[in-house]
């Protein structure tokens, strides 16, 4: 009897598996998919499964300076821009929510910065809505000249972020050995070094981990986007949801060419550090 | 009752073999002890008795049943772990429980049960507590009490005593021993302390590098080892090893190095390169015809006993025990000999013993 | 220079280092707004009349219009509805696929990468990527279709509930990819003896799970349901982009709908009121999920390496 069923457990997985991978791969090939198409196989029945003749049309429409801007309505868009402040607001914003973030956590974890309950303040941070600091952030930013402007933009971001860069280095910190910091610091080494020589290092897979999630947090955010920028700084899901939004013609080959193009980097850098990810997803809440 | 009889048994990881092919036989109810140094393959030998992992070939008895295919949990084993592996959830009582719960036994039974064993093992007054609130030997009495409840034919000890202080895990041997003692069980225990399997075996297993170098009684062990090895591993402090060469005699033959001749009558032939392997104990002062110059270098008491370090003009220091009331200071020149007949030879590049 | 450095490196000092500048930012940014958003509530006011500090002070009149308008009321609920079907599905699914995908076998360093994939894909993408499928005539239904065997046209987007549980499948599909990491980290932090020693006191693989691995990885669910649940109240991308919050307001989330009386219908004073009242239900269920967040973490510290 234990025979069979450990040779059947296997096919059982598999088949869950597969079915599950499935699901998720479907859409994520259709919008590749139509990323290829010409217009005429956009919306067609039977939907087709393949582009017949793959083209590059809606990639180089998308892309081209100059010529990428294409009639949407009345208003005209440019991909690139885009890609660039996502790039530059998103790349920003995490790198000082996670430096600052991590700074902290380690203060906190090692001096108990801030009180006992601190990161659980924290985290009550991250639990309002968006929305609710969305409608005077807006009357807020233009008291201070910093609507639809990058620096804005930014500091939002890292505020919104610190929540998590901290939950997450926490966990990393925690298991840095405070031997280790103390044998440093009784040859003689600096605070300062020994956070750049000991801790540093050890929490490296961490830092990086915490930096590519607060990264796709930023890069994907849509609301607080919209709602802080105008015509000045424009991101990727900005973008996207002004060709959703407006209703006539849709243009379903360019805009699965942004989504594409939107999600590469991301996906890239996920691979990369897949190993990483795995196990940087405890808080904390692990026995060791 | 159970005994454990192991044939041809290996463990493949990767590239290393783990354990090479080793059979041994434990009659019931016999306190064994696996001992080696880290590496050595006792600790998955152990793990492939509990069935903990699955043997890449050979077969594991228990009792009359093959039982290399089973699940560990119906081998009816008790098994104490290094960490202890005491649920950090649940409470003493809890944890005690635990595993006749498993089994279904009726909750009155279960108290009545846990009870018995806890005054047993004197945690009786610890049931409400959670395994982190323990000292180190009250965790390490519970778990005992967790693997005694079920009355198991074999118990497997993976060094339990490790993470207990000095002291303490030298109270625990004899209560494990008298422990074993009252059940008459099947004990096999793995350490890499030798003190440790000296003190508690009916037999020791010797172990290095997945194979099994050596089985008996400790004394048998320590006094008549097989190998270098062996020798080596037992004893503290470690048995000196004198390279030279061996020659031939007409009523036995002769150790010969730059600096000593001892001669060996009594045993047979052999010559070539060789070792020679002498215990601490038995290395004495004396004057007369086999016996050497040499400088006391460094005098380290040990209350009962005094170790000297004695340099004869060989490659490295010769140490002594000898005894307290002996009258020495570092610097001192003495003559030297050995007790000829508990001196041990091995073959230069085998390490095996040569000329018993 | 030497001497500043000295001062730094005091511990008293250097503790409070990070401290400031994000003690500033919350305080620069966070506070002030807060204040701004409670003081908006009091008024009357709209972006399309006059500057903020010009209108008129009308004391509750905007808490009142809150609790009385009926679609604020309902998209709150509604909101509160999506969390409650996707999360804990989520949280199923998600459990049940790292327990799957636990030991080692071969094909699992593909499973898990794939399953990982969907929670690095811009939500807009996903809700307008999921918008090209759930046309009428678009793929899912063929798929449907091509699976009962006779053809299928729901029309996901314009109707009622399809366009409901799209909102939620987009949701599911999306962060089942988090719940998964979650869950498979904490079960790679399992520690083995435990496990093992239930193994051998005869357990089965169920009386396993269910009194030893379970309950060891219940901080590892708190989290994981903490966190998908303050996210899932936040819902905002996938209606915009997948159904415009539509038909009628079928999937009209409470950001959606404010976010449109904030600027659509430029009643910023409203929009702020039903912020607050919404910032105050938030409130109360992060209290919940942060007393029990503390708790786990403080049984953690006890129980220790035990």
């Amino acid at each position: 009897m234990r025979r069979g069923r450990r040779k059947l457990f296997p096919l059982v997985r598999h088949a869950l598996l597969l079915a599950w991978t499935a699901v998720t791969l479907f859409p994520i090939y259709w919008m590749v998919m139509t990323s290829f198409k010409h217009a005429g196989e956009w919306v067609t029945w039977p939907p087709r499964w393949f582009p017949h003749e793959p083209t590059l049309v809606n990639y180089v429409k998308v892309l081209t300076p100059g010529t990428s801007t294409f009639e949407l309505g009345r208003q005209t868009l440019k991909i690139l821009k885009p890609i660039g402040d996502s790039l530059v607001v998103s790349g920003i914003g995490s790198l000082l929510a996670v430096v600052l973030g991590s700074a902290l956590a380690y203060s906190w974890a090692r001096f108990g910065t801030g009180g006992r309950n601190y990161p659980y303040n924290i985290l009550s941070i991250r639990m309002v809505p968006p929305i609710v600091i969305a409608v005077p952030f807006v009357v807020y930013f233009v008291t201070l000249r910093l609507l639809d402007t990058y620096t804005g933009l930014i500091l939002v971001y890292v505020a919104t972020c610190l929540p998590y860069v901290i939950w997450m280095m926490l966990a990393f910190v925690e298991e840095v050995p405070v031997e280790l910091e103390r044998a440093a610091r009784l040859m003689g080494v600096s605070r300062l070094r020994v956070l750049r020589s000991v801790v540093l290092p050890l929490t490296a897979s961490g830092l990086v981990v915490t930096f590519l999630f607060v990264f796709i947090l930023n890069w994907s955010e849509l609301l607080l986007a919209i709602t802080l920028t105008n015509t000045e700084v424009s991101t990727l899901p900005i973008t996207l949801n002004k060709f959703q939004s407006a209703n006539e013609g849709r243009d379903y080959g360019p805009q699965a060419a942004i989504g594409t193009l939107a999600t590469l980097p991301v996906v890239v850098m996920g691979f990369l550090i897949q190993k990483h990810l795995l196990r940087g997803f405890s808080f904390g809440l692990l026995r060791k | 009752m159970a005994s454990i009889r192991l044939e041809r048994l290996t463990k493949v990881f990767g590239a290393t073999r783990a354990v090479d092919g080793i059979d041994l036989a434990i009659p019931d109810g016999e306190f064994v002890v696996l001992v080696g140094p880290s590496g050595c393959g006792k600790t998955t030998t152990l793990n492939m008795i509990a069935g903990l992992e699955t043997p890449t070939s050979g077969d594991i008895w228990i009792g009359d049943a093959c039982v290399t295919d089973w699940e560990p949990g119906e081998r009816n084993l008790g098994m104490v772990f290094q960490s202890l592996a005491l649920f950090p959830h649940m409470t003493v009582f809890d944890n005690i429980a635990f595993p006749l719960r498993i089994k279904r036994v009726a909750p009155e039974e279960i108290a009545s049960w846990v009870r018995t064993v806890s005054d047993t093992v004197h945690v009786g007054h610890l049931l409400d507590k959670r395994p982190a609130t323990l000292s180190g030997g009250e965790a390490q009495r519970v778990a005992l009490a967790r693997t005694l409840v079920v009355q198991p034919s074999v118990f497997l000890m993976d060094e339990p005593l490790s993470s207990l202080d000095a002291k303490l895990r030298v109270e625990m041997r004899t209560e494990l021993k008298r422990l074993h003692a009252a059940l008459r069980s099947t004990f096999v225990y793995v350490t890499h302390d030798q003190a440790e399997a000296m003190t508690m075996a009916d037999r020791i297993v010797v172990m290095h590098q997945g194979q099994i170098q050596q089985v008996g009684r400790p004394l048998e062990v320590y006094g008549d080892p097989v190998n270098r090895f062996v020798a080596g591993f037992f004893g503290v402090p470690a048995m000196n090893f004198i390279e030279g060469e061996l020659r031939p005699e007409p009523d036995g033959a002769r150790f010969v190095t730059q600096s000593l001749r001892v001669t060996l009558p009594g045993r047979g032939g052999g010559s070539g390169p060789a070792v020679l392997g002498v215990r601490p104990e038995h290395v004495r002062f004396a004057d007369g015809r086999e016996s050497w110059p040499a400088t006391v270098s460094l005098i380290e008491p040990l209350g009962d006993e005094t170790l000297l370090f004695l340099d004869y003009g060989g490659p490295s220091s010769l140490v002594a025990k000898v005894d307290v009331e002996e009258k020495v200071a570092v610097g001192d020149r003495r003559s030297f000999t050995f007790r000829p007949d508990r001196v041990v030879l091995f073959d230069g590049t085998t390490g095996g013993r040569i000329c018993r | 220079m030497t001497g500043l450095r000295r001062w730094l490196e005091r511990e008293r000092v250097f503790r409070w280092l990070p401290f400031i500048p994000v003690q500033g930012l919350f305080a620069l940014l966070l506070f002030p707004n807060f204040l701004l958003l409670v003081y908006l509530s009091l008024l009357s006011w709209r972006i399309t009349r006059g500057t903020w500090w010009n209108a008129a002070f009308t004391g509750l009149d905007s808490f009142q219009r809150a609790l009385e308008d009926e679609r604020f009321l309902w998209a709150l609920a509604r909101t509160f509805g999506f969390a409650a079907a996707a999360v804990p599905l989520e949280l199923l699914l998600g459990f049940g696929l790292a327990l799957l995908c636990r030991r080692h076998f071969r094909g699992r360093r593909f499973y898990t990468t794939v399953f990982l994939l969907p929670m690095m894909i811009v939500p807009a993408v996903v809700g307008y990527d999921l918008s090209m499928l759930l046309i009428d005539q678009g793929p899912f239904n063929q798929l449907l279709s091509l699976l009962a065997g006779r053809a299928i046209t729901v029309r996901w987007l314009s109707e009622y509930t399809p366009a409901q549980l799209a909102v939620i499948g987009a949701d599911v599909w999306q962060w089942t990819a988090l719940t998964f990491l979650i869950f498979t980290s904490g079960l790679a932090g399992l520690p083995e003896d435990p496990i093992r020693a239930a193994r051998v006191m005869g357990a089965s693989r169920w009386q396993i799970f269910w009194h030893v691995e379970l309950p060891l990885l219940k901080p590892v669910i708190a989290i994981a349901v903490i966190l998908r649940s303050m996210e899932a109240l936040k819902i905002f991308d996938y209606p915009m982009l997948l159904t415009q919050a539509g038909p009628g307001n079928a999937t009209e989330t409470v950001a959606v709908y404010l976010w449109r009386v904030g600027w659509e219908f430029a009643r910023v004073s409203d929009a702020a009121a039903m912020s607050l009242v919404l910032l105050v239900v938030v409130a109360m269920y992060s209290f919940v999920a942060i007393r029990v967040l503390r708790r786990e973490r403080r049984r953690l510290a006890e129980e220790g390496v035990a």
